[in-house]
């Protein structure tokens, strides 16, 4: 079909767990999108992941038909998994609950440069150290 | 409050927090934490303001059972630190903002934008209103769908001007096979057999849009309307040729798949191929009259055009999957 866009919508929700509250209503519902639709394509498609948030885009086009990618794991999650670690420190860098190396927070940088939307791979990096930082997660080298 | 009323729909509060591009993600996190629903990023609504340049909107939202005076200080210092946790000094005096939404029912409230709409006697009636029926003048062709998940709800125009052109052909009364290529919602096939073809077939390679074609199918009683994933290998011998070829699709794909609907389209068979930006009509109508196919007949709707034609006898014959 000839697909014209007329918006784009990016969310985070839980693995398996959407439900037409917000963020998801407000941010569809006011371009007439299924709400009902979405939300369940977006649970089946995410069910085995569930306990993480997943990042998602939705394309609306203008006959307020829609479809959505998944993208990668936010970089919080990415940082905890190779920390080795369930759960980040619990307020914004109150304690340090495990680490990484600086070759994983690069590694971790180039897979999430585009997400970020960062200008390059020295300013992805940053943006991930300070994630891990925040999340209780030193960077050692 | 008895049991027989219904209960009001929760309130939410929005915590909104305008930030640096690059520091979205972070920021969600944090206000995830905070709002287990989940993050929006970007406007808030098309109307909304853009952010500044290198800024966006990060909001997240609470039920008015958690948002009280000491959810809002905790969910402030929580942005606040990130600018010394994360030693990013673009992060310091974050503005936080709250807002309480007016209650409402996001399960069904999006429909409110949605009504049954007419192409010429096809009335497309959304499913939540089944009373439309009822209202049908003699001859309407009624449509029941779900709009939804797949492309082609009937409201585009390039949509628009294939159920139009279809039903102005098939109203010389015979009953033709039908291909529709990249069938999306199915609404084209569909529409089809209500209109009077005697089978269709549609095919589509988004993996998603078969289910919801099926769908429509079965809502509107309609069988003999079969869909398929995939792009025209999933079409094979045994499927011949068809008296009329419908393609919504973006002008590079009419162009590189011109031989292959030729090659479906019966000798003496008509088309209607939708999707084509004004600025691509010259390369389109040289594809398609290189495959053998002769435009009859241009239609305009906005700036999208739709050919109308039949295959010329010296089209290849059909090329197998």
């Amino acid at each position: 079909m000839a697909k014209e866009i007329a918006g784009k919508i990016k969310l985070q929700c839980p693995a398996g767990q959407a439900t037409p509250a917000p963020p998801v209503g407000p941010a569809l519902g006011a371009h007439g999108v299924n709400i009902a639709q979405f939300v369940k394509e977006f649970n089946d498609r995410t069910r085995e992941q569930m306990g993480l948030i997943i990042p998602v885009e939705i394309n609306v086009y203008k006959d307020r038909t829609f479809d959505f990618i998944l993208k990668s794991p936010p970089a919080a999650v990415l940082l905890k998994k190779a920390a080795g670690v369930e759960k980040g420190a619990g307020e914004v860098g109150t304690v340090i609950v495990g680490s990484v190396t600086r070759a994983q927070v690069e590694e971790i940088a180039q897979m999430k440069m585009k997400d970020l939307n960062a200008r390059n791979l020295d300013s992805a990096s940053r943006i991930i150290e300070g994630t891990a930082r925040a999340a209780g997660i030193e960077v050692v080298d | 409050m008895s049991g027989a009323e219904r209960l009001p729909p929760v309130r939410w509060t929005e915590v909104r927090v305008l930030a640096p591009v690059e520091w979205c993600e972070l920021v969600g996190e944090v206000l995830a934490a905070a709002c287990p629903n989940g993050v929006a990023f970007g406007r808030p609504s098309l109307a909304a303001e853009p952010p500044p340049d290198g800024l966006d909107y990060v909001r997240a939202f609470a039920a008015d059972s958690v948002d009280d005076a000491a959810w809002r200080a905790r969910v402030r210092a929580e942005v606040a630190a990130l600018a010394e946790a994360t030693g990013a000094p673009e992060l310091a005096g974050l503005d936080v903002s709250f807002r309480e939404l007016p209650p409402e029912d996001y399960a069904t409230s999006w429909r409110k934008v949605w009504r049954p709409f007419r192409v010429g006697r096809l009335c497309l009636i959304p499913g939540w209103t089944p009373e439309w029926v009822a209202r049908l003048r003699p001859g309407d062709v009624p449509l029941v769908f779900e709009p939804g998940g797949a492309f082609g709800s009937g409201r585009h125009p390039t949509t628009r001007m294939c159920l139009r052109a279809l039903q102005e052909r098939l109203a010389a009364g015979d009953a033709p096979r039908v291909l529709d290529a990249g069938s999306g919602s199915g609404i084209l096939a569909v529409g089809a057999r209500r209109l009077g073809a005697r089978e269709a077939l549609g095919f589509d390679v988004d993996p998603h849009a078969r289910p919801y074609a099926e769908d429509l199918a079965r809502r509107n009683d309609v069988s003999s309307c079969a869909f398929r994933t995939g792009g025209f290998e999933c079409l094979s011998d045994a499927d011949g040729t068809f008296d009329v070829v419908l393609a919504n699709l973006y002008s590079d794909l009419l162009q590189r798949h011109a031989g292959e609907l030729a090659a479906r389209l019966a000798p003496g068979g008509w088309f209607v191929f939708s999707g084509c930006p004004d600025r691509h009509a010259e390369p389109t109508l040289r594809a398609l009259a290189a495959a053998g196919l002769r435009v009859a007949e241009t239609r305009r709707r906005g700036r999208w055009l739709a050919f109308l034609g039949r295959r010329v006898e010296r089209a290849a014959s059909p090329r197998s999957g």
